[in-house]
């Protein structure tokens, strides 16, 4: 082994100082060392060299013969130019990219670093600004030497040792200095080396690598190319990266653009790392390529891009195309287009020239889009999918999760994602899976490029301190070469930063669910309005009176309850205050609460506003906004309370608060108030849409039912949260129209809170027409619009995310009733006395989000239950088998018998009974299910008998209504069809089944222990 | 033990180890650093340093003093130093050397910092003493303290000669115990040192006698190899040897001798020549061993390449890629080039205070008087370079002042001689006694920095009020001895003084007094480390 080191610089410099320390480690490894220095007249401003070499044989010549250089290591990077002979093949270039001007004839600076990056392997470090962090001008020396010690056979320790010796009679802090920037140089090109291996060009490494704080660089404590591999792997931004990606958006501001081009686009993907895009070259209206410059693109064709801010869409509007690779011809072509466009007045920045790129695969599948974008409700959000014009339009043909994979960018890790995406048609095209495709892509490089997007997404499509904010960022397509990914086109848009509002103090909403104390504002002595409605049902809940009081002036009492002349006037504050008054009075009191609060003299925990008009009707906005922001401005200030519900709001349904604010008469809706909850939750933004599901759900009887209205301060969010932090809910139904700025993130991590702690959150979101394609938008909006992201990330926080309402309803039954049951897999077993029944459930085993198995019975069981029906007289007609057509011979007691061999049977999970109540043989009658031995009484006390859920599937009109209720009310879930039963009972096993993970492609995740983790105050993280 | 050392320290560390009495020298690249070294290490080996001489020839009289008494000495300079010291060093071959005598001289081929590239080499068949030319740091060390046992062995000076490349080039040297010689008395025999022409007749016919026991030592010296081989014969020197080795890799056809004591072994030349048809001489410096091969005739049926004939380039420094070349080996070509950057000579530091000096000076001379500006060796010879353009010549240490006399006693005005102090102290002195005595009309400007600077800031034997007390000494009149300050702000009012000395019809000195920033930097740091500490 022989190296040879020729470190080159100015005098004065410290060049033999660091030859010194090289010398000295190759020397303790116990190398033959020969290292040649030139002293004396050109000490000072003159170019000075040192020859090195260490080898393990004996070493002759003092200096380095001419092609023999393992690593030139240049303190001044004009100096490299001039030992360029002794470069050899494998030659590694260390530079300062900072030059000592001390002659009058110095070449443009980027001139010569341009060079020294021609000459190949290489790093350039910008070394006085590293020294000068490190705490001396002069150390940088010791930046180069740190930067060369990664060519170097020696460990840092060894290094730092070296150094502190060499400097120990100066003292403890020069030796400091000194190792702190041969610290920066070391970890700076470690990055440098990663970055360019990852594909950057030198300039792009070289300004991202200068912007790296050197505090960043110190924290990357182990350098070696393992690890710094691991710390490119982080999702995150580097702040260096995000400042240079922010500078790049800067630029287009300042140009008074927002739309991004080209190659804009690509030097954002660059430096978020991991893509590297095809050469490329932005020229500039009236610039012309020279001989060498297009000879420096490979192949034999070129592509040639308008580029101007009035054209997106550059194919469609004839800004792109391809010619010989020749000076004359892409000249001439760029400025044809640049002439061509220009006339329509549009403006024309230059022209891009782009290698062309040999694809791997020219079919359906064999390009892939991936974007992201900022949305209102979930912040960034990322997408993949097929690439390529027909993008929009196979994804519209394909079912959720096929043609697109996405979720909310501050929700997934790039592996997750990329579990995801593997559910994706693109995926299965991609990896070759399909007949007739080879892969194209690697795994590993798919997980890097989701890995930048993630990263651009959350560096970036947040606000920053200049609120600069990408709104979309996409690259269609990306094609693939030697397995690694090629961005062919790439557009983003600047937009409007987004923010949350403050976070509420939640812990109150525990007095808004239990309160100890109530007051209601707007009681009518005269006639039954809301008020008085209100207050009404509260005393019929049982809310002790004497802590429930009316604020009114005038009166004493209102329907036994005494009332207060104002809220002044408490002498207490209340837990609760229920304002029933007209939207115009809402605002004063707003005002008036919070300004007793920051009195210090707070008159409540609580308010639920119950009155429209507050926005949700037009010309009432500026009310509902003139609320929210002095709610906002107090929460700004350090104010907590107190918590808001509504407006709009029908306020909460509480049994364990004994309290109920929704103005509906026991006469329109029976409250079942005698009846003991369910172990139930509704939390919803319709108070409608709550009373028309506990309406049909005559049995539901929710623990708590929440209007939330809207969300003037409380969110839905936090009402989830709170809900799931319940122990007496198993199953929270949620209905959401819309989630305030950002809520839609706090909403995800609140449904991981609660599925987290067991629960089921059965989920429908209304509002899903698809977001317009205007032409300035990309692809992103119309693939991952903001109903699509919803449903996606709200499946991956395991929520049961229901299309109908009808479907909302039944998962809501099965999650309540249910609950209890044990849950070991997806087999059902299927009992019905109609055939067209048993071959529908055995039809309906696989849909859109679930599949289960109807299996076939074990010899056992099989025997078992032919036995039973032997007994019963049906073995001549009946097939031991599952599904189990009973035919209408069977009567009460045959089916009694068949049920539980079934429910025995250990090969099944679940079971589905369906009974066709005409049948003569069945007591199913009004005026027979009553009877001890009717199918109404036997299939409750089977359900109860056994820890395998059973449902009930009652196919008939109104007079069998008396037969499914009777079923019903003794808390067995009951279906008006056989299909919708398997349906939603698939959906519920996929959901719970520990093996059997929901195989929809929307709900892959497995979120686990991390959801421990959430803290009890859940607040938004903190976004930039 | 192994060390990491340059060849300078090698000499130097074999001096210590050899048991030297004292070192002497006066600092000169690329020889500076052997002083330097014993400065700094040989206080702890128990050996005293005397401080920097005043010059070489100083230097010389004082090692020789030092032998006289029966210590060993070692006295080290550059190759032009050795022309200063020539004198005593001619002489010292007669009265020879008692405590043995070391003569270090360090050559510059490619003339890095020095005005000429003599060859050394040629110094000693010329006072016919021993020669010896290391290839290598270990060799440097070795024939170091084995000079010394030849210089008493046979009572005589013994030069050692390096050459920039190795004097400045480290590598890991195999150190040995130190050695106490063996005591000597006092040179006793008054007719051995006093060199009355009856005594030098006697002593230099011994130095004849002598002739035959160097020639026997250096073609028995293990410093000497021949290794016969294929027809291709090859002769190197000291560190040529390096290049040979590297260029010919693993091709071991060649037969070589490797030559490193001198006189030139007749013998081994002749064994290989007899062996050989064909021979290169490759060696650093002039073709001093070639010349004596060739002769006037050359060797009769054998054809002798090497920088007589342009195998080899006759001027500058050797590196494996020329003698590549001249071994008839295909060159090993790194990258092209693609244009040369722009060169970067070295210039004077920012804030140095001869830049103040110089520009004052040539302001004060007058562009349309035609000044005559002689200068001397040091860094201000930088001044020679534009924007100062200050400086019509630079001869040898000391030749200002000298020059200056000359052009004045040719009738030549305005005539300025700008030396530094430490040259001045060097070779200044004995001109400007001339000068004072016949009140020449001519300015001397001595720049007094406090420093050796150009040498790496050595300190100077005489500088400040020592050094105007120096100069009245030597007969300058007070009224035209002046000081002033070179700075930015005193620029008019320097203008303005020198002008009117260089107005004087007769001789004016005037001492630009302040320190080399670097020496300033240096105080401040020691200071601060002291106060640390």
């Amino acid at each position: 082994m022989q190296y040879n080191v020729l470190l080159v610089g100015v005098g004065g410099q410290g060049i033999l100082t660091i030859a010194q320390a090289i010398s000295r480690a190759a020397l303790r490894r116990g190398y033959n060392v020969k290292q040649s220095e030139v002293h004396g007249m050109s000490q000072r401003g003159g170019a000075v060299q040192a020859h090195l070499r260490f080898s393990d044989q004996e070493l002759h010549s003092d200096l380095i013969p001419l092609g023999r250089a393992d690593l030139l290591l240049a303190v001044e990077p004009l100096e490299v130019a001039r030992y360029v002979e002794y470069l050899g093949a494998h030659s590694v270039i260390v530079s300062n990219s900072v030059p000592v001007v001390n002659i009058p004839n110095y070449p443009p600076v980027e001139e010569v670093l341009a060079e020294v990056a021609r000459l190949g392997d290489h790093i350039l470090i910008d070394a006085q600004r590293l020294a000068r962090s490190a705490g001396s001008a002069r150390a940088e020396n010791m930046v180069i030497l740190g930067a060369a010690s990664l060519f170097l056979d020696f460990g840092a320790k060894e290094f730092e040792e070296l150094i502190a010796e060499a400097f120990a009679r100066k003292g403890p802090r020069v030796v400091e200095v000194n190792h702190r920037a041969f610290r920066y140089g070391r970890h700076a090109a470690s990055l440098y080396r990663d970055a360019l291996r990852r594909g950057g060009t030198g300039q792009a490494v070289r300004r991202w690598v200068e912007s790296v704080e050197p505090e960043e660089l110190a924290r990357l404590e182990s350098p070696d190319p393992a690890a710094i591999g691991l710390a490119a792997a982080s999702s995150e931004l580097t702040s260096a990266e995000a400042r240079a990606i922010g500078q790049i958006l800067e630029r287009v501001r300042d140009d008074g653009r927002t739309q991004l081009f080209e190659h804009e686009v690509y030097s954002i993907v660059e430096l978020a790392g991991a893509i590297t895009p095809p050469r490329h070259r932005f020229v500039e209206v009236g610039e012309t390529l020279s001989r060498d410059d297009v000879a420096a693109f490979p192949g034999d064709r070129v592509v040639v891009k308008i580029v101007s801010p009035d054209i997106v869409h550059k194919t469609e509007a004839g800004g792109v195309s391809f010619v010989a690779k020749s000076a004359d011809e892409v000249n001439r072509e760029m400025k044809r287009l640049a002439a061509r466009h220009g006339q329509d007045g549009k403006r024309i920045d230059g022209t891009l020239v782009v290698e062309f790129v040999e694809q791997a695969g020219r079919g359906t599948g064999d390009e892939l889009f991936v974007g992201v974008r900022q949305t209102r409700e979930f912040g960034p959000v990322i997408a993949a999918g097929l690439g390529g014009v027909a993008t929009e339009f196979l994804s519209s043909k394909m079912l959720p999760g096929i043609g697109v994979a996405k979720a909310a960018a501050l929700d997934t890790t790039p592996e997750e994602f990329f579990e995801t995406f593997r559910s994706t048609a693109a995926y299965e095209l991609l990896a070759g899976t399909v007949r007739g495709h080879d892969r194209v892509v690697g795994d590993g490089e798919l997980i890097r490029c989701f890995r930048a997007f993630l990263a651009i997404a959350r560096a970036c499509c947040i606000a920053d301190e200049e609120g600069l904010c990408l709104e979309e960022l996409e690259v269609n397509p990306f094609a693939f070469r030697q397995k690694l990914m090629v961005p062919l086109d790439g557009r983003a848009r600047l937009g409007q930063p987004i923010t949350a509002s403050a976070a509420r103090p939640i812990e109150k909403t525990r007095r808004l669910l239990e309160p100890r104390s109530i007051a209601v504002l707007g009681v009518s002595t005269k006639r039954a309005n809301f008020g008085r409605i209100i207050l009404n049902n509260i005393k019929d809940c049982g809310f002790p009176t004497d802590r429930l009081c009316v604020i009114k002036s005038g009166e004493d009492t209102v329907d036994g309850v005494r009332c207060i002349g104002s809220l002044h006037d408490l002498a207490h504050p209340v837990d609760l205050l229920v304002a029933a008054i007209g939207a115009e009075h809402i605002p004063p009191l707003v005002d008036e609460l919070l300004e007793w609060e920051r009195a210090g003299r707070g008159r409540c925990a609580s308010v639920i506003l119950i009155p429209g008009g507050l926005g949700e009707t037009s010309g009432t906005e500026g009310i509902q906004e003139r609320i929210r922001e002095a709610i906002a401005a107090h929460r700004r200030n350090g104010y907590g309370g107190p918590v808001f519900l509504g407006g709009n709001s029908m306020g909460v349904r509480s049994r364990p608060g004994s309290y109920d604010t929704f103005f509906i008469p026991a006469d329109k809706l029976d409250p079942r108030r005698r009846v003991p909850p369910k172990r139930a939750a509704l939390v919803s933004q319709s108070g409608a849409f709550i009373i028309t599901r506990m309406s049909n759900l005559q049995y539901l009887d929710p623990t708590l039912a929440i209007s939330i209205g809207n969300q003037v301060d409380l969110t839905v969010s936090d009402l989830l949260l709170a809900v799931a932090q319940r122990d007496d809910v198993d199953c929270i139904g949620v209905y959401i129209e819309g989630f305030n700025d950002l809520d839609g993130l706090a909403f995800i991590r609140a449904v991981q809170r609660a599925t987290g702690s067991g629960k089921i959150v059965v989920f429908y979101k209304a509002g899903r027409t698809s977001a317009g394609r205007s032409a300035a938008k990309g692809h992103t909006a119309s693939l991952a619009g903001d109903y699509d992201i919803c449903q996606a990330a709200v499946a991956a926080a395991r929520a049961i995310v229901t299309d109908t309402f009808k479907e909302f309803e039944q998962l809501m039954e099965l999650g309540t009733d249910l609950h209890v049951k044990r849950i070991h897999g997806t087999r059902i077993g299927a009992v019905s006395n109609a055939g067209y029944e048993s071959v529908g459930m055995a039809d309906t085993v696989k849909g859109v989000r679930y599949q289960v198995d109807v299996p076939a019975l074990s010899e056992e069981a099989r025997k078992r239950l032919a036995d039973a029906l032997a007994d019963h007289g049906l073995a001549a007609l009946v097939n031991a088998a599952n599904p189990l057509d009973l035919t209408p011979m069977a009567d009460d007691d045959a089916y009694e018998a068949c049920i539980k061999v079934m429910l025995e049977a250990d090969e099944l999970d679940a079971l589905i009974v369906g009974c066709v109540p005409m049948t003569p043989q069945l007591l199913s009658t009004p005026s027979e299910i009553d009877r001890p031995d009717s199918i109404a009484r036997r299939l409750p006390r089977l359900f109860a008998e056994s820890q395998k859920p059973l449902i009930v599937v009652v196919d008939c009109a109104e007079p069998y209504d008396e037969l499914a209720r009777a079923i019903r009310s003794a808390g067995v879930p009951v279906f008006r069809s056989a299909d919708q039963a398997v349906r939603s009972l698939g959906r519920y096993l996929c959901h719970r089944a520990p093996s059997n993970r929901e195989p929809e492609h929307l709900s892959t995740k497995k979120k686990g222990d991390a959801v421990a983790e959430v803290p009890e105050q859940e607040t938004l993280p903190a976004l930039k | 033990m192994i060390e990491l050392l340059m060849g300078d320290e090698a000499v130097a560390l074999g001096a210590i180890h050899a048991g030297i009495g004292g070192a002497f020298s006066y600092p000169g690249t690329p020889s500076t650093e052997i002083f330097e070294y014993i400065q700094a290490h040989a206080r702890n080996a128990g050996t005293p340093v005397a401080r920097w001489s005043a010059n070489e020839k100083v230097a010389y009289e004082e090692a020789l003093g030092m032998s006289f008494t029966g210590r060993r000495a070692l006295v080290s300079m550059k190759h032009v130093g050795l022309n200063v010291a020539a004198d005593p060093f001619m002489s010292s071959a007669l009265t020879g050397a008692n405590g043995g005598l070391v003569v270090a001289v360090a050559d510059d081929p490619g003339m890095h910092s020095s005005q000429n590239e003599q060859d050394s080499r040629f110094y000693a068949p010329f006072a016919q003493i021993p020669l010896f030319e290391p290839c290598n740091q270990q060799e440097a060390y070795d024939m170091t303290r084995e000079a010394f046992d030849l210089s008493e062995r046979f009572g005589i000076p013994v030069l050692i000669r390096l050459v920039t490349r190795l004097a400045h080039s480290r590598a890991n040297v195999t150190v040995r115990e130190a050695c106490v010689p063996p005591t000597r008395p006092r040179a006793t025999d008054w007719r051995e040192w006093t060199l009355l022409p009856v005594n030098a007749r006697r002593r230099f016919g011994r130095v004849l006698d002598l002739q035959q026991s160097f020639r026997d030592h250096a073609g028995e010296s293990r410093f000497n190899r021949l290794t016969l081989s294929g027809p291709k014969g090859i002769i190197t020197t000291g560190l040529a040897y390096n290049y040979f080795r590297e260029a010919a890799g693993a091709d071991s056809s060649y037969s070589v001798l490797k030559l490193g004591v001198y006189p030139v072994p007749a013998a081994l030349v002749r064994e290989l020549t007899g062996h050989c048809e064909e021979l290169l001489v490759i060696e650093e410096g002039y073709p001093f061993v070639e010349r004596q091969l060739v002769g006037l005739l050359g060797v009769p049926g054998k054809a002798i390449h090497g920088k007589l004939d342009g195998a080899l380039p006759p001027q500058g420094e050797l590196t494996t890629d020329l003698v590549r070349k001249a071994l008839g080996k295909t060159p090993i070509n790194g990258r092209a080039p693609a244009t040369l950057p722009p060169a970067r000579p070295p210039q004077l530091c920012s804030g140095c205070p001869h830049c103040d000096s110089y520009r004052a000076v040539v302001e004060a001379a007058g562009e349309t008087r035609k000044p005559y500006f002689f200068s001397d060796i040091g860094c201000y010879t930088l001044a020679a370079l534009p924007p100062y353009n200050a400086i019509d010549t630079c001869v040898d240490m000391g030749a200002s002042i000298g020059m200056a006399m000359g052009a004045a006693k040719a009738g030549a005005h305005p005539v300025v001689a700008t030396i530094g102090d430490s040259t001045f102290i060097h070779s200044g002195l004995s001109a400007l006694i001339v000068a004072a005595a016949e009140d020449l009309n001519m300015t001397v400007v001595i720049l007094d920095n406090a420093l050796v600077a150009m040498t790496g800031g050595q300190e100077v034997l005489v500088t400040g009020e020592d050094l105007i007390r120096v100069i009245r000494g030597l007969g300058v009149r007070d009224e035209h001895l002046i000081r002033l300050r070179p700075q930015p702000g005193a620029h008019e009012r320097n203008v303005a003084l020198i002008e009117k000395e260089i107005q004087h019809p007769g001789l004016s000195v005037i001492v630009a007094c302040r320190p080399c920033i670097h020496a300033k930097r240096r105080a401040t740091a020691s200071a601060e480390a002291a106060a640390a500490t």
